[in-house]
This record gives structure tokens, sequence and C-alpha cells, in this order.
């Protein structure tokens, strides 16, 4: 996949560095060449043309040597829309079934109930902790609002120690965890300010 | 109309029109702002940003959309086709914010590229619903910009109208892009069953529109019984109003066939602009004047008024007890025809 990745990257790079060229060769030489209304333009109108002229480069590089096409009739493009919304919904509620049937609703609750039967267990108005001799749960009561919320083991000062992970809006997570810790604290890491900190008794 | 070409092609209908979407986006915006910070006054400016964006860009998509059907279902809705190009590119600002500031936010810190990262962040593509939802709405922001880069005139008179018309109907593909974004980033993020409704509801609305209207043109739009004759039977005179038009079919082409001041006159329907129909337009000013963007024809040669250089097919009339017939073999492009008196 990665390989694919790289290839349509580098092929999208390449074409928008010929457009790019293209559309420096437009601005200085090529607009009236390629229409002959634009030798009678103000030069600002060229400018605003590039991305446009980036975007479709290799059909105005063709005109260079072929004659532009005449104006032809529009024909039949009410029944394409017809068809092509009927694909559409075919396509798309396809894939919205899809993603809804591989979703599984009941992992996260499944996770709730195992920790909450735990015994090491702490909690205040935003994040509920417990932790067995591997796994630390939390369960968040309510979405943390911050764009970078960090989990961190910390000792009985509040310092941090291990960066365990991230939570975010999603209810519960679990982390794994190799020796005893005193407490956890998340940290925003963009604000630079601790949202919260528990610790076991 | 015009021979030269212009940065933006302003009068004053465009003008109010462009001001009025500005207005609604603005309100909007403040709207938006207001109401998260009030119920969450720990949203940073960056998160802000991407999210009024973004949904801001996805209304208006919708609107966008949703103009085309409601202008076939009826003419009332005409007004809204004719300045539609400027609302597509305030869309496409409004979705490169989104996208710009989504990438500075979530892929331009680090040390990899941001365009690399955005499709190698999350590699589960064989899911569907962990599918990366990122790069679904990068495609569609690519697509946007082809469409929006490719609005001006320049390109409609030199990609031709119907390559032009094509291409603008990658919007379809785009939709269907931002639709599985929004969906399948609701979905990971954070589940927001409001955003998964809201985008349900807005997909169903519109394909519903789509497919009514192509149906409801299905069922008028049969073509005449040629028969080989010279003369086919079209309606009666009775069934076109003054200043108006019947568009009937011979083939896979359409005519509009015109009555005013006591004359018929016949055309081929097809706007040579974008391909606007003719026949939902009306006369003014004597002359033939497109419903999607007013470009006009004047009725017996199919010809702009000077200096414009616009032709269309002709086509030759005669009445018969209150009954119009047409001669189905079309005139050169441009051809004088002596309107049909009645």
């Amino acid at each position: 996949m990665t390989l694919i990745i790289e290839l349509f990257l580098y092929l999208l790079s390449l074409y928008l560095i010929f457009g790019v060229a293209f559309g420096v060769y437009f601005i200085i030489y090529g607009a009236s060449k390629i229409d002959p209304i634009l030798a009678e333009t103000r030069k600002r109108v060229r400018i605003l043309l590039i991305p446009g002229i980036i975007a479709v480069w290799p059909v105005f590089f063709y005109h260079l040597f072929r004659n532009k096409p005449t104006r032809i009739a529009t024909l039949g493009l009410k029944r394409t829309h017809l068809i092509i919304w009927s694909l559409l919904i075919f396509i798309v509620s396809s894939f919205i079934y899809k993603s809804l049937e591989q979703t599984d609703f009941t992992k996260k609750n499944n996770l709730i109930e195992k920790f909450v039967k735990n015994e090491s267990y702490i909690e205040n108005d935003l994040i509920a902790i417990s932790k067995d001799s591997n796994t630390l749960f939390i369960k968040l009561k309510k979405p943390i609002k911050s764009a970078s919320s960090l989990v961190y083991t910390c000792d009985v000062q509040g310092n941090k120690i291990l960066l365990l992970g991230q939570v975010d809006r999603n209810k519960a997570y679990n982390f794994k965890i190799e020796d005893d810790i005193q407490g956890v604290l998340i940290f925003d890491s963009i604000k630079t300010k601790t949202i919260t900190k528990l610790l076991f008794p | 109309m015009s021979i030269s070409y212009q940065m933006v092609q302003w009068n004053q209908q465009k003008k109010n029109y462009d001001r009025f979407i500005l207005g609604l986006i603005v309100f909007y915006l403040l709207s938006f702002s207001v109401i998260t910070l009030v119920f969450n006054s720990e949203t940073s400016l960056e998160t802000l940003v991407i999210r009024s964006f973004g949904s801001l860009s996805i209304i208006l998509l919708h609107i966008i959309l949703s103009i085309g059907p409601l202008s076939r279902i009826s003419p009332k809705f005409n007004p809204l086709l004719y300045n539609r190009r400027h609302f597509g590119v305030i869309m496409f600002i409004m979705a490169l914010i989104h996208g710009g500031f989504s990438i500075f936010q979530f892929h331009a810190l680090g040390d990899t590229n941001p365009i690399y990262s955005i499709f190698t962040s999350n590699m589960d593509y064989n899911s569907v619903t962990n599918f990366p939802f990122q790069v679904l709405g990068f495609l569609a922001l690519i697509i946007l910009f082809l469409m929006a880069s490719t609005s001006h005139d320049f390109f409609l008179v030199n990609l031709s109208s119907a390559v032009w018309k094509r291409l603008h109907m990658l919007v379809y593909l785009a939709y269907a892009l931002v639709v599985l974004h929004v969906f399948l980033g609701s979905f990971q993020q954070e589940t927001s069953y409001f955003t998964i409704g809201f985008i349900v509801f807005g997909f169903i609305t519109l394909s519903g529109l789509h497919i009514f209207a192509g149906f409801k043109e299905l069922k008028t739009d049969k073509p005449l019984n040629l028969d080989s004759k010279k003369w086919i039977y079209v309606c009666k005179l009775s069934e076109i109003e003054e200043d108006r038009a019947k568009i009937c079919r011979i083939g896979k082409e359409h005519i509009a066939i015109f009555k005013h001041d006591g004359k018929l006159s016949a055309v081929h329907n097809v706007c040579k602009h974008q391909g606007g129909p003719l026949g939902e337009g009306k006369i003014i000013d004597g002359c033939i004047t497109c419903p999607w963007h007013g470009y006009q024809y004047i009725p017996q040669n199919g010809q702009s008024p000077p200096p414009f250089t616009e032709k269309l097919a002709t086509y030759q009339l005669k009445t018969e007890h209150e009954k119009i017939y047409i001669n189905p073999a079309s005139f050169p492009e441009g051809t004088e025809v002596l309107p049909c008196k009645f």
C-alpha cells in the first residue's frame, strides 16, 4: 500500500510541477496563442487563470498543437444526472451499511464493565480509573475539551513519569502497565497544562 | 455576456447574490463560534476554525447541489442558478480553509511531509469502518480545486461547454467522498450521532431530489413521432404562453418553439454558454433569454445580438387550424428563418 501511495503522490507532484511550468509559459507567451481574446484582456486576468491552467494543463498543452474543439451541443446530460445519482445512492448506501455492520458497538461497554468490577478504583468528576497487575483502565465521564490529552503515570508528588498514550472523546481506554503505579495525570501538551490528576490511595 | 474576459463577471444582480451568500456565511460562522464557546469554552481556535468551516462547506455543498434539481422541478428556482458558479467557488474556499487548518493541525507539526502523512497516518485501508477518512477529504478537495479553478468563462470557451460541463459533474464524485469523509470521521473521532444523522439526512434529501427531477423529466421528455413526414405535429397554439416556449424532442435533439408578438420561432434548445435549457427561459427585449445565465439570442435567426457571436440552429414552423407543425430538418446555426405568423 505504501508503494501505491508513494507512486500516487509522486505522479501528483510531477503533474503539478509541469502544470506550474506551463502556467509560467501561459502568462508570458502562451495565453494569446491559446485564446486570441486574451490578447485584448487585462493581464491580471491571466494570473487569475493560473490555478485552472495548472489543474488542466494537458488540455491546453494539446491545444497549442491542435485546434481547440468547436463547441458542441450538450446532449443527454440530464439523463446522465439520473444515472450518476442512482449509482451514488447504491455505492454510498452500501459503504455506510458495511461500515455500520463492521462496527462493534458492544466493545466499549465490555471494557467499562470490566474495570468497574476492579478493586483498585479512583475517580473524580472527569474520569474514573482502575488498575490490575498489568492494565490500567480509564473511563471518561465526559469528553475532555482539549486538542491533545496525553496520559502519564505519575508519582505521589504528581510528577510525570511515563507516557502511556492519549485519550480524547471515546469513553473507555486500557493501557498496558509493567509496574504498579501511584497515580495518573492527563496533560494538554499544546496548552502545556495539567487537565486532571488522580492518585491511588 | 462579454466579448473580453474580466476578473469576475459581476453585475448588480450577481453582486446582490454574492452579498447575500457572504452575509449568510458570516452569520453562520459567528453563530457557530458563539454556540461552541458557550457550551465548550476550552475549544482551541484551530479546532473552532476546522469545525466551523468544515460544517459550513458541507451545508453550502448541499445547497449548491440542490439548486439544479430544484430548478428542473420548478422554474421558480431558476434565479438561484444564475450565480451558482460564484457559490461553488465560495464553497471551495471554505473547504480549503477547513482542509488547510486540518492538515496544519494534524499533519504539519511532525517530521513527515504533511501530504504524505495524510495518506500514511492511518493505514487501515482494508477496513471499511476504520478507513482513513482524511484521505477521502483530501481527494474531494483536489476535485473541488479542479472545479473552482476552471470556473472562469475562459475555460468554458476553451474546453467547450460539453467538456466543461462533464468535467464539473465530478462534483458528484467529490460529494460522495465528502459524505464518506464526514460519516467515517464522525464515527472514528467521537461517534457524533448528530453529524452522522445530518449527513445521512442530507444525502437522502439530495438524492431524492435528483431522482425525482430525473424521473419527472423522463415522463415529459418523449420524442415526437417522425413517421418520415416533413411536418411533425407538436402542440396546439394555445399550449404556449406569450413570450414563452414549448420544448419538443426530435430524436436526440431538443427544440424550443417560442411564441412572441403573434409569431412563432424555433431554435435548438441548448444554450451555447453552459448548455442551459433555452425553452425554459422567456423572450426579454425581443430576445430569447437563457434562464441560467441570461445569454440572449434573436428568435428568427438564433444569433446572439452583435457584438456577440454565438449561434443556434433554427427550424421551420407552420400552423394549421390552431395547430403547430415543425420541419425536423434543422438549418445551419444562425440561419434566418421567417417567423411563422398566426
